[in-house]
């Protein structure tokens, strides 16, 4: 299945920052995230660590938070091991942003 | 004549293929189910094993803990209108599995008694679901109908054979188009889990009903002392009746955590002594006023957290909470999530009620775990082994060393935690402190 690429954008007051995380894989499993930051102005986003926070609503369940590799500017590469089938929330956290973003696994 | 023959073959054969089975899903029969029980002064596990046909023997599977005092149980199974099968098992002074095996006649709602402790539990009936019918009775239809299509060929009729001909296509038409929808028709609501398990709608569970929400009010919670015994009245928030409906989540029907004024933790499972009373042994309990916090999960979805206390006379102090293990925390400010691993050394671990390990966290405390605010119970999961859906029992003592928690800590403050977990069959419980930082504290660094 070819990687779905999913974006969302935080806003909080002023700022609006697009995060755009494309899984390696739709299966539940061991995966990587390639995430791109910019700022509102469509620039690399600067200099932040880039936490993502991997959580499981629905079985109650939330993974430690995993510091992601910066590749270059505004772009990061993350490994997680999502071992369950199912609905999952990546919650992306960098500055003051924390930007939640669904994940369906199959 | 040869060709007649010939043609005979052809639709035997074609007879044949359709009498080949077809693949529809049958009602699922339940799994095991593991269930804790506090039962006087022991630790048990209960596994109800999958009954595999009726009637019957269901085998149910009696763990100790460490602990433990030897003796023996009288394991009965009952249902209205049922003879009941009861049989006795000797519990060993070395905790571990003991057997036991009972009968059931029937396919119903069942109770299971242990001494005095009660566990409902569903029979399935094995029913054939309305499309399983409709294909194989289609298919069958279609192979009558052929037949007969077939004598009137034969014997020199072609005219009359089309009639049984166009009923074998509506028959065959039916038949593959419930084949194909089958997979796509909502399930119905399971008695047991979402409707109250009668022996009419066991019997029948492809009854349709008119419910679409299945979620039931919330409970009240009553504790109060009986001797040693902590007697829960579990009674319905919207008309006070009793609470009879417990489903069993991660292995138990309540986990009832007791916190005393000294902060020392018990994790119990009271047993079902009487429609919406549950009760569970206080074992050389202190004095004071203990927290005590029940999580339940009502037949129809939700899992509910009671919060009550009670006033207990016991000794000015206890033997505290003893388990041993390095924990390494990662403590980040209220709201985001902090990790806390436990390292237990070994990998010799089991799994207690379907999980790795259960972190119990309280807090802020102020003034004593009765009035702190959050309360909250944090698995670390078993990853899921591919292809075997039943979950490990407590004979696999392979996982561990490690033993993480993701909790992101909702307000700043001092929290108790306890870290608890299974070895030998002994319940280890890890007390530890944390100080969770406020989001300012952090940003100041």
């Amino acid at each position: 299945m070819a990687p779905q690429r999913r974006g969302t954008a935080a806003s909080r007051g002023k700022r609006a920052t697009p995060v755009l995380l494309t899984p390696a894989s739709t299966k539940s499993g061991g995966n990587s995230f390639d995430l791109r930051i910019t700022d509102r102005f469509g620039n690399p986003a600067q200099g932040s660590e880039v936490v993502v926070e991997p959580a499981m609503p629905q079985m109650g369940h939330a993974l430690a938070p995993i510091t992601a590799a910066a590749l270059e500017p505004g772009h990061y590469q993350v490994g997680a091991d999502l071992f369950m089938a199912g609905q999952w929330e990546i919650t992306v956290s960098f500055d003051t942003e924390r930007v939640v973003i669904p994940l369906l696994l199959t | 004549m040869k060709q007649r023959v010939a043609i005979l073959l052809l639709v035997l054969g074609a007879l044949l293929g359709f009498a080949a089975p077809v693949l529809a899903d049958a009602a699922q029969a339940g799994g095991d189910v593991h269930i804790g029980q506090t039962l006087g002064d022991r630790d048990l596990t209960v596994i109800i094993r999958r009954v595999a046909e009726v009637p019957g023997p269901v085998h149910v599977d009696v763990v100790t803990h460490a602990g433990s005092p030897p003796g023996e149980i009288t394991l009965t199974a009952r249902a209205a209108g049922a003879p009941s099968s009861a049989a006795k098992v000797v519990l060993g002074a070395v905790p571990g599995f003991h057997s036991g095996v009972v009968h059931v006649d029937r396919p119903g709602p069942w109770e299971l008694a242990i001494d005095e402790a009660t566990i409902p539990f569903v029979v399935p009936a094995i029913v054939p679901s309305p499309w399983e019918n409709a294909t194989y009775g289609g298919f069958i239809a279609a192979g009558v109908l052929l037949l007969v299509a077939l004598l009137f060929a034969v014997s020199g009729k072609p005219v009359l054979a089309l009639v049984p001909t166009a009923g074998m296509v509506a028959a065959a038409a039916v038949a593959v188009t419930a084949a194909l929808l089958a997979p796509s028709i909502p399930p119905v609501a399971a008695p047991g889990t979402q409707l109250d398990p009668t022996y009419d709608n066991i019997m029948n569970p492809y009854q349709r009903t008119s419910i679409v929400d299945f979620s039931r009010p919330p409970v009240n919670l009553v504790p109060r002392m009986e001797g040693k015994d902590l007697v829960l009245s579990l009674t319905d928030g919207s008309t006070g009746r009793p609470v009879d409906d417990l489903l069993v989540h991660d292995s138990a029907f309540i986990h009832l955590v007791v916190v005393s004024p000294s902060g020392n933790l018990r994790h119990l499972h009271p047993v079902r002594t009487a429609p919406g009373e549950y009760r569970a042994r206080l074992r050389d309990p202190e004095q004071g006023t203990h927290a005590i916090a029940a999580e339940i999960a009502r037949r129809g979805g939700g899992v509910q957290l009671l919060r009550s206390s009670v006033d207990v006379s016991g000794a000015a102090s206890v033997v505290p909470n003893d388990g041993k293990a390095d924990v390494a925390t990662e403590i980040r400010e209220a709201g985001r999530p902090s990790t806390i691993t436990a390292r237990f050394g070994e990998r010799n671990l089991q799994p207690w009620l379907g999980m790795l390990g259960h972190m119990i966290v309280v807090g802020p405390v102020t003034d004593g775990p009765v009035s702190a605010p959050i309360w909250a119970h944090v698995h670390s999961m078993i990853p899921p082994t591919p292809g075997m859906p039943d979950q490990p029992d407590e004979s696999v003592a392979a996982y561990g060393p490690d033993v993480p928690f993701t909790y992101s800590f909702p307000l700043p403050g001092r929290y108790l935690v306890w870290i608890q977990v299974e070895r030998d069959y002994s319940i280890v419980t890890v007390p530890a402190v944390v100080d969770v930082p406020g989001a300012k504290e952090v940003s100041a660094k």
